[in-house]
């Protein structure tokens, strides 16, 4: 049985219509005649100066002598590198799907009780907060004379401790909840309820309707999701370096903090190669989801 | 014009070239549609952009570096022209714009041309004919020469010679004298030689733009068409074009109309049948029709090719491109480029047509249709390219050409090549359309100093009634001054009335001059009054005005302004009367008056408008204004001018800050700027302005600026030099620096052929952080346009040195003997490899004391130890500071260097040790009573890194240290801080009493701390002036003269500061103390003994104290917090480490 149906999908697979149909050549013209400008416009700005810093990696600053991967290694080697790199992975590994999972169950608890609904507008609150001011009550709540501190009666000053780390992930998840409940939401209202329905007289109970035919049903949002927590999970670079400048506490020194660094220090070979290696790692990244997707298609 | 004509040359040529390479890869329809950018460009005359990369900036370099042939005229032409020209300015008809000398200049130009003339015909052995001179040997203009005949040549063609006849008319006056006669004599009659002042032809050929050609004799290509003949042909030209194209089109439509068969509607077209025709076209433009070939509408196959065919054109919107080729070839009909165009253009219009049909209707029957073509050909002639039609059938190399197209098939222009073709169309059109660049910008402002009689530190107010200026002075020994011609020479004023040289005796605090006469003093005699002289003598006191706060005064429009206690009132210059104004809180900088408004501005806050005429606030304020001098405005200190000078002229004001002199209409969008602070005197940090006076000059308004520091200067419009001068200079710096400040201005005076640009990191953009004026710096050093100089006083020098981007200045180093400077200084700042930096200044941190208890003590720890003992022995302080920053300060001055070494290694037990003294130093201080623990005194400092490092009001110096020891801590034994600078005091309170003093113990003893290090950026263009400017810096000429913030570099004037001058006067200095007490110190000129022991100390001095400013900042503010806080050393190590790890390890 298993054998027939792989070798089924084996022969889809061979027979499937390309994804852009080549129904007209004139439309397919037409259609890249439509996406020249915003390809030049991205060519121009992104893609040619890419290149540019993939050639800068392997030259130094300045007088743009050749000297092969020394760069790649002297960052290899830099430490604080290493560290700006962990932290961004640590940040990114915890926060993401703790992100994921918890919007989620959050939008599975609102998409149960109807009554919630008036309050979605309340949700994407956290987002509108400008980052200064989310500084501002960082400073208030965790300064050494803060709230918190009277709180404990303590005099920690907690943003330049390790707890520094827990405070950035705590308010990157508060900040970007709504919004991904918002997704999720969109995303739960597309599952048919003509499948739960049948998947319930299949006598499926809650948590295994969720597993067999919410979830597969909630991929394509799922993928949209991660990939928009992760562009947010580097945008709170803004309130780390609002709240503890060029060289903050070393839990929240992020990849930015050390390119911004470097970029005064005219270290530019080795934010070129920084770039590079990010480039590759993300775009590994991405690919691989990809590959994970496409297969469970 | 010519630059369209280049232009669409060079678009058409390369487009042809191209069609014949891709000829058979790309669609017809594709090569048809880049016909379109030549359209454009032939028909859109704007230039909507300036283009850099337009053919014609290199072009036109090209063509002036050849010379264009000089255009030969007649001598007698331009003397003709040039005394018309006289003579319509003389009338006042329209002469134009050419003054007396342009005139005589044309005629010596003349003369030159006529004389060239002579000569050649001599050579040619012709005899020289005056009237028969001509340009390129063709024939004279009749009229001219019929006048002239006579006047030229009395005798007609065989004269006697050239001397006599241009003796004759080459005399200006009876030239003059001739035309005038003439004219009488021809007055009246209108016969084609007329009047010489009216014949059209003169006036057309010499008009006032082709005279300013003659006048420059210059040559370029557009110049060419100067000359009306050229413009004329062209419109005659396009006359005769155009109506043949309308007659012809228009013929044709009649003709084919009259004997037209309906057929039948396709679509909105309407088909007819007619037999005036040779091959189906379509015809119109605004209500186009299909017209066929009788045989055409027979036959049904040839019926639907054709209809296809014209349908197809339709569609392409042919029939109106038709008409816009058409149009083109009337207006561009000289250009045989832009008939080329036309003919291929035209063919690929048919191609494209031909595609279109085959690909709606397929491979198969394209083969048919093919043959339709072939067998409607016809032998006649096809269409003109000036018919606006377009036709269906073609000769014979286009029908082979076309047939071959059919029948190779549909080509798939892949997206490669289609991004090609339109990757080379954008090329072509970004190397032609926009507008060539300007050409090279002239003219800049030229500041030159003013000499005035009196050389005077400073006047107190400056007027200016047009171009009577007074410079008035608040001094009574020193006379003011009145010039009478626009500021070209100054004398002292003889008519001022006795009342006022009266007045002056008393202290003047500040006062302000009426520009037709009149002054408004405020003077102090125990109380501060107010008086007011008017021109004719009299006095008054104005009592509204009297009283110990502060005033600012103004004067315009007529009056005298002054603000006061919330109140601002109105004063006569002549009555003394006072009229209450408005009410005003708050204390104005400044303030400026004309005849409407009066404009009140106030340092952050903006600028106000009342106006004067309503007696009222204006209704609308001027917020550009006013949100650009807030930022400009700040308070000063005392009468010494004004942070900001308003000059309010008719509709707008002049506004004269830092950043430079800007023009600005009231109530208008923008700030124009007209001289950039930067590059002039104008710009920086603590100079004010006295006065401002605006003066008209030929092109451009003359200004006239009274700086507070005495000097004054006149900027005047030259046009005849480039905007941006060859040689120029760029110093950048990330602070304000006053000695580099100091060095830019006499530079500037000094080769005044060098423009020089003083740049300013931190320049007062809103929340801009020094980390932000970093990374601008290294933006413009990695875009290659960086600085020549900068001052490494608060950059990151390890990691510049590193990249390469410093200059190594060994060359310069060993044109350094050691007699002339402090060279192991100089060497101080070098860096492994090399020599990046030289100071421009140092200063040495001492300590004075007992001479028996200093003696010996080099390091940090032996001084601790002393101070213990001291601590233990007496009470309270031991060395005189009030707080932890102070101390951390002091002990930094002669430590700080053992912190980190330039390679950037950290030495954590140097830092250690530090603070362990630090703090054994500071508990000693605990003795110190609360409240005079933040009581200082001190004085503003120059702007330098010393500063930054160790207070705004001098706090660390050594002679402020003195003084607040005296006035806080009589008892304490020790006192410590950084000697250089000012240093003629520095004897009597070092020695007094029998104390004594010697260099600083420290982690890093005998090294002394540099004052602004300069360095060259390597990728200079300027080496040569970079090389100028720090010679010129380190040299004794300067350096000797100039008040440094630290003892100069340069030995020679070092030692030159030790003569004492002339007007030196011993004070004694009284100093009251806190505890009541008084003590008198003799301020004398130090003795030869005492300049040879400073003189011991710098020479032992071998090291250079350079620490890394981030260092510095973390170890001050931690040693901070362990002192403040009690922290312990041990955390504080930690937390130094942790912060400092991060950065190190980048």
């Amino acid at each position: 049985m298993e054998k027939l149906r792989w070798a089924e999908k084996r022969e889809q697979k061979k027979n499937r219509k390309p994804a852009i149909s080549g129904r007209n050549r004139k439309q397919r013209q037409a259609a890249a005649c439509f996406l020249l400008p915003g390809l030049a416009g991205v060519s121009i700005f992104v893609l040619i100066p890419f290149g540019n810093v993939f050639v800068s990696s392997f030259r130094t600053s300045l007088t743009r002598q050749f000297v092969g991967i020394s760069n790649y290694l002297s960052i290899f080697r830099n430490t604080a590198f290493r560290l700006a790199a962990g932290n961004t992975v640590r940040f990114i590994a915890l926060g993401v799907p703790l992100l994921l999972v918890i919007s989620l169950l959050l939008a599975l608890m609102i998409n149960a009780s109807p009554k919630w609904d008036k309050y979605k507008y309340l949700y994407l609150l956290p987002m509108a907060i400008p980052a200064a001011t989310m500084v501002l009550v960082w400073r208030i709540l965790f300064a050494r004379q803060g709230f918190l501190n009277r709180l404990l009666e303590t005099h920690v000053d907690f943003l330049g401790e390790g707890s520094a780390f827990y405070i950035v992930l705590g308010s990157y998840l508060w900040k970007n909840l709504g919004y991904t409940l918002v997704l999720w939401l969109a995303g739960l209202k597309a599952v048919s309820g003509d499948m739960l329905d049948a998947a319930r007289v299949d006598g499926a109970g809650k948590l295994v309707s969720f597993l067999r035919v919410t979830l597969p049903n909630l991929k394509g949002s799922m993928y949209t999701i991660l990939v928009v927590s992760l562009l947010n999970s580097f945008k709170i670079f803004r309130e780390v370096y609002l709240v503890g400048g060029a060289y903050p506490q070393e839990g929240i020194y992020m990849l930015q903090h050390i390119f911004n660094n470097w970029y005064t220090n005219l270290d530019f070979d080795k934010m070129a190669a920084g770039a590079v290696m990010s480039a590759v790692v993300l775009g590994g990244i991405s690919l691989i989801l990809q590959r994970l997707w496409d297969r469970e298609d | 014009m010519l630059e369209i004509i280049v232009t669409s040359s060079i678009l058409i040529g390369a487009l042809i070239l191209l069609r014949r390479l891709w000829k058979n890869k790309i669609s017809s329809r594709l090569q048809y549609a880049l016909w379109l950018l030549v359209v454009l460009r032939l028909l859109a005359p704007v230039t909507v952009f300036p283009n850099p990369l337009n053919v014609m900036n290199f072009l036109r370099s090209a063509v002036a570096a050849g010379e264009a042939p000089e255009r030969s005229v007649d001598g007698y032409r331009i003397f003709y022209r040039a005394e018309a020209f006289r003579g319509e300015k003389e009338t006042g008809t329209d002469g134009g714009s050419l003054t007396e000398e342009e005139i005589d200049g044309l005629w010596a130009r003349g003369e030159d041309i006529f004389a060239q003339d002579q000569n050649k015909r001599a050579d040619s052995g012709e005899q020289a004919n005056l009237g028969k001179a001509g340009h390129h040997g063709e024939p004279t203009n009749p009229e001219l020469s019929k006048n002239y005949g006579e006047l030229a040549s009395p005798k007609g063609r065989k004269s006697s010679g050239p001397s006599e006849d241009y003796a004759k008319w080459a005399n200006r006056d009876t030239l003059r004298e001739q035309i005038s006669q003439q004219d009488k004599a021809t007055s009246g009659k209108c016969s084609g030689t007329g009047n010489l002042e009216s014949s059209g032809k003169e006036d057309e050929i010499f008009s006032l733009k082709e005279m300013e050609y003659l006048l420059e004799g210059g040559s370029r290509l557009n110049r060419f068409f100067l000359k009306g003949y050229a413009r004329y042909t062209w419109y005659f030209g396009m006359a005769v074009l155009g109506v043949w194209m309308l007659v012809c089109n228009l013929t044709f439509r009649r003709r084919i109309s009259k004997n037209r068969i309906f057929l039948g509607r396709e679509g909105e077209l309407s088909v007819y049948s007619t037999d005036e025709i040779t091959s189906p076209c379509l015809l119109g433009i605004l209500r186009p029709a299909i017209y066929l070939t009788e045989e055409a509408s027979r036959n049904t196959r040839h019926r639907e090719h054709a209809l296809l065919h014209e349908l197809t054109h339709y569609r392409h919107k042919d029939h109106l491109w038709a008409f816009i080729r058409s149009l083109c070839l009337v207006i561009y009909w000289f250009d045989p480029l832009v008939w080329l165009a036309a003919y291929f253009s035209a063919r690929d219009c048919e191609t494209a047509c031909d595609e279109g049909v085959t690909y709606r209707i397929g491979e198969e029957q394209s083969r048919e249709y093919g043959c339709t073509l072939i067998e409607m050909a016809s032998s006649g002639k096809s269409l003109g390219l000036l018919r606006c039609a377009t036709g269906f059938s073609a000769r014979k190399r286009e029908l082979r050409e076309r047939i071959s197209r059919i029948a190779g098939g549909r080509k798939r222009t892949g997206l490669l090549v289609t991004a090609l073709v339109i990757a080379c169309g954008t090329a072509l059109a970004a190397c032609t359309f926009g507008g060539a660049g300007e050409e090279n910008q002239m003219g800049r402002y030229v500041e030159t100093a003013v000499e005035l009689p009196l050389a005077v530190t400073s006047y107190a107010s400056m007027a200016q009634e047009g171009k009577i200026i007074r410079l008035a002075s608040a001094d009574a020994g020193c006379a003011d001054l009145i010039s009478e011609d626009g500021g070209v020479s100054f004398q002292m004023d003889a008519g001022l009335p006795s009342a006022y040289t009266l007045a002056k005796r008393q202290s003047v605090y500040s006062m302000e001059a009426a520009s037709q006469g009149g002054w408004l003093l405020r003077t102090y005699d125990g109380e501060m009054k107010c008086i007011l002289i008017s021109v004719g003598g009299q006095t008054a006191e104005i009592t509204e005005l009297a009283g110990n706060v502060g005033a600012s005064i103004c004067y315009g429009g007529g009056y005298f302004y002054a603000w006061r206690e919330d109140e601002i009132l109105r004063v006569d210059p002549e009555t003394g009367g006072t009229a209450f104004l408005l009410e005003q809180s708050g204390m104005p900088c400044h303030m400026a008056a004309d005849k409407e408004r009066l404009y009140i501005l106030y340092p952050g806050e903006g600028l106000r408008i009342y106006d004067l005429g309503k007696g009222e606030m204006a209704a609308r304020q001027d917020e550009v204004l006013s949100e650009f001098l807030a930022g400009e405005a700040q308070y000063t200190q005392g009468p010494a001018g004004s942070s900001v000078v308003l000059y309010p002229l008719e509709d707008g004001v002049y506004a004269l800050t830092h950043s430079g002199l800007y023009w600005h209409s009231l109530y208008g969008e923008e700030m124009e700027l007209v001289i950039d602070g930067s590059m002039y005197r104008i710009g920086g940090g603590n100079g004010n302005y006295i006065g401002l006076a605006v003066l008209e000059g030929e092109e451009r308004p003359e200004f006239l600026i009274c700086y507070a520091d005495g000097k004054f200067m006149r900027y005047a419009w030259d046009g005849d030099i480039p905007a941006v001068p060859e040689k120029s200079l760029r110093v950048y710096s990330v602070y304000e620096d006053s000695q580099v400040r100091q060095g830019v201005i006499a530079f500037r005076e000094k080769y005044p052929e060098i423009s020089v640009k003083y740049e300013v990191g931190i320049n007062g953009s809103y929340g801009m952080t020094q980390e932000d004026a970093l990374k601008n710096l290294a933006t413009e050093l990695a875009a290659g346009r960086g600085p020549d100089i900068l001052v490494m006083d608060n950059i990151p020098y390890g990691s510049y040195v590193e990249k390469g981007v410093l200059m190594d200045l060994g060359e310069l180093r060993q044109g350094m003997s050691d007699e002339e400077y402090f060279t192991s200084i100089i060497d101080g700042t070098g860096m492994g490899d090399g020599l990046y930096m030289m100071p421009v200044s140092f200063v040495i941190p001492v300590l004075a004391g007992a001479p028996e208890e200093i003696q010996g003590i080099e390091s940090l720890t032996e001084l601790g130890d002393l101070m213990e003992k001291a601590g233990n022995a007496g009470t309270g302080a031991v060395i005189g500071v009030v707080n932890e920053e102070e101390i951390l300060g002091l002990l930094a001055q002669s430590s700080m260097g053992a912190w980190i070494s330039q390679e950037g290694e950290l030495n954590p037990e140097a830092i250690e040790e530090f603070l362990t003294q630090a703090k054994r130093i500071f508990e000693l201080q605990k003795g110190v009573p609360e409240e005079l623990r933040h009581l200082f005194v001190g004085r503003p400092q120059d702007e330098t890194i010393l500063k930054r490092r160790f207070g705004e009001l001098g706090i660390g110096e050594i002679t402020i240290a003195a003084y607040n020891r005296f006035t806080i801590f009589p008892e304490s034994p020790f006192y410590g801080g950084y000697l250089g600078g000012k240093t003629d005091d520095f004897n009597s309170y070092l020695n007094y009493e029998g104390s004594s003093w010697s260099m600083l113990p420290g982690q890093n003893y005998g090294a002394c701390m540099p004052v602004s290090l300069l360095a060259v950026n390597a990728s200079t263009e300027a080496k040569e002036e970079s090389r100028l400017f720090m010679e010129y810096m380190l040299s004794e000429e300067f350096q000797k003269e100039s008040e440094l913030a630290g003892f100069p570099v340069n030995r020679k004037a070092y030692f030159g500061k030790q003569e004492k001058p002339e007007m030196y006067r011993e004070s004694p200095q009284t100093i009251w103390r806190e505890d009541g007490g008084i003590i008198e110190i003799e301020v004398s000129w130090p003795t030869e003994e005492e300049w040879k022991e400073l003189d011991r100390a710098i020479e032992s001095v071998k090291k250079v104290n350079l620490c890394d400013n981030k260092v510095y900042e973390i170890v001050i503010s931690q040693g901070r917090k362990i002192l403040e806080e009690n922290l312990s050393v041990e955390e504080g190590m930690e937390e130094i480490e942790k912060q400092l790890k991060l950065y190190l390890s980048e």
